[in-house]
């Protein structure tokens, strides 16, 4: 798995995770996030575009870098309530194009639940 | 030549000219490649050397793991004199030729007439003598301290290796602990169903796993049946497993709904959960008369259903989040006719996710291909059926995950 990141600027500034290959550990998804995390970046967009196959570690990953960047998020009160009522989505990590495969584990988790996933890369940007 | 040769070994100068002319014209010059064995240790000497050019190494215990060097003589040095002096006259170490050498070398009957004549040569002999043992002593001092600074790390090494296994033994008998209270959490013998047959099996990764099942009885009509997949590996994956499988049995109960059950679990869940672990759980009721099962899924695979006519049923899609996660999570209820003849499978994604050495992963179409070979068989035998092929699959690439499935048959 090779993962290149880059800077995005919409309303906020966006760090873009490019990751190429197969998810089947969480380890350097996790360590990229926290890097871009402590240098004060809140917003990440995961290009899953060239990733085939995500493995149950890669959805820890994904976990991981969604509580770290939750702990930004405005209110949690109307987090819970979101979540409650299956409306939330995160506002700090989203996903773009996952590939069938990627998107069927995905939603098997119900991680498209909290996650919005993108298929316009600017779209995407200005969502944030 | 020879005279003025003589005359620069320490040993001669203080004898007079005519003894030094005698010993010239006695004494014969010999020349030696480097590793030549002048003589060695334990055999008898009948001569002495002075070495006139190059270098003679003194060595005790040649030969041997012992060997030591004692040290190197150069020009105007003796070697040899000691089998001479003493009573057995006996070698008392060997010497070789260190480098190109030429010596000079006096017979025991020379040595004995020269001492005889000049006994003051005697006292020049015993000041090198005296001089050399000195040197020798303070050398075997600085080995012994040598030697006991090397065995005091030694023992250093082997007390620090003795703890680490101490250690390792003790964490093993704590994880075979833990192994056997996590298996004695499973249960030991499955309910008998009339109508059903159930089987079951969890194969952990390693001494404890973050996988369970659970089949529970409810009342006469209903079963709990159970299966979930904590996230991560090892001890705190063990034991968010352990506290998720209590809190089920806990809570399940005939008058509660699958999902209710699941919700009232994650509360404690996510209350307890500082640590940010998730669990993934499909619980489901299952009906003897009605031959329903009503089951939630948050977040675990789908179950997999044959019809009596070893087709694989498609299930309706539906939402659910993992367990620990969030305060209240999304949890669908789904309900399957369980009619006659028909197979469900369980499983937990270390079935689906083994690699072989290629890295390549069992997946699911291997699972589906799979179990129609041996759907009649019974539910536990399917179930060992299916952990064969995984394990024939993944061959000598390491169990990454907990394998698990739990196998409910209808007849």
């Amino acid at each position: 798995m090779e993962i290149n990141l880059s800077q995005e600027q919409g309303k906020v500034s966006v760090s873009v995770f490019k990751v190429k290959g197969n998810i089947t550990s969480e380890v350097g998804l996790q360590e990229k996030a926290k890097e871009v995390h402590d240098a004060g970046i809140h917003h990440i967009l995961l290009d899953l575009s060239e990733v085939p196959y995500m493995s149950s570690a890669g959805l820890r990953a994904l976990h991981y870098i969604f509580s770290l960047l939750r702990a930004h998020e405005e209110s949690d009160q109307a987090t819970k309530a979101g979540i409650a009522a299956g409306t939330y989505l995160s506002a700090n990590l989203k996903l773009y194009k996952p590939n069938k495969h990627v998107t069927e584990v995905l939603k098997t988790a119900g991680y498209d639940m909290f996650l919005e996933i993108h298929t316009d890369y600017k779209k995407a940007i200005a969502s944030f | 030549m020879l005279p003025e040769i003589i005359r620069r070994v320490p040993l001669f100068a203080t004898l007079p000219q005519v003894e030094l002319d005698a010993l010239a014209s006695n004494l014969r010059e010999y020349s030696y490649p480097a590793q030549t064995v002048l003589f060695e240790e334990g055999e008898t000497g009948d001569r002495f050397y002075i070495v006139v050019e190059g270098e003679i190494a003194i060595i005790k215990a040649m030969g041997t793991g012992n060997k030591r060097l004692i040290s190197i003589r150069g020009s105007g040095e003796f070697v040899g004199e000691m089998s001479l002096l003493n009573r057995d006259g006996l070698r008392t170490a060997s010497a070789i030729v260190h480098t190109d050498s030429k010596t000079l070398e006096m017979s025991r009957a020379e040595f004995d007439e020269l001492l005889h004549r000049r006994p003051t040569l005697a006292f020049e002999m015993l000041r090198v003598l005296s001089a050399r043992l000195s040197e020798a002593h303070d050398k075997t001092i600085r080995d012994l301290m040598e030697k006991n600074r090397k065995l005091a790390e030694a023992y250093e090494n082997l007390q620090a290796a003795q703890e680490q296994i101490i250690q390792k033994e003790l964490m093993e008998r704590e994880l075979s602990h833990a192994h056997e209270i996590q298996q004695n959490m499973l249960p030991r013998k499955l309910p008998r169903l009339e109508g059903y047959d159930l089987g079951a099996v969890m194969i952990p990764a390693r001494s404890v796993g973050g996988d369970l099942y659970d089949i529970i009885p409810l009342n006469e009509d209903k079963v709990g049946i159970v299966i979930g997949d904590v996230s991560g590996k090892g001890v705190p994956a063990a034991l968010f497993m352990a506290l998720t499988q209590s809190l089920i049995r806990a809570v399940a109960h005939a008058d509660l709904s699958p999902d209710e059950v699941l919700n009232r679990v994650n509360r404690h869940l996510f209350e307890m959960n500082a640590g940010g672990m998730f669990v993934t759980v499909l619980y489901g009721v299952l009906c003897k008369k009605s031959r329903e099962f009503t089951y939630v899924r948050a977040a675990h695979e789908y179950p997999l259903v044959w019809n009596q006519d070893r087709k694989l049923i498609r299930l309706p899609e539906d939402r659910g989040l993992p367990l620990g996660l969030f305060p209240s999570p999304v949890l669908q209820t789904q309900t399957l006719k369980m009619t006659s003849g028909c197979t469900m499978v369980l499983f937990t994604d270390g079935v689906t996710e083994a690699r072989d050495e290629a890295d390549n992963f069992f997946g699911m179409e291997q699972l589906e291909a799979s179990v129609p070979d041996c759907v009649d068989n019974t539910a536990q035998g399917l179930c060992h059926f299916l952990v064969q092929k995984v394990t024939d699959f993944h061959g000598e690439a390491p169990q990454d995950d907990d394998i698990t499935l739990v196998v409910v048959k209808t007849t």
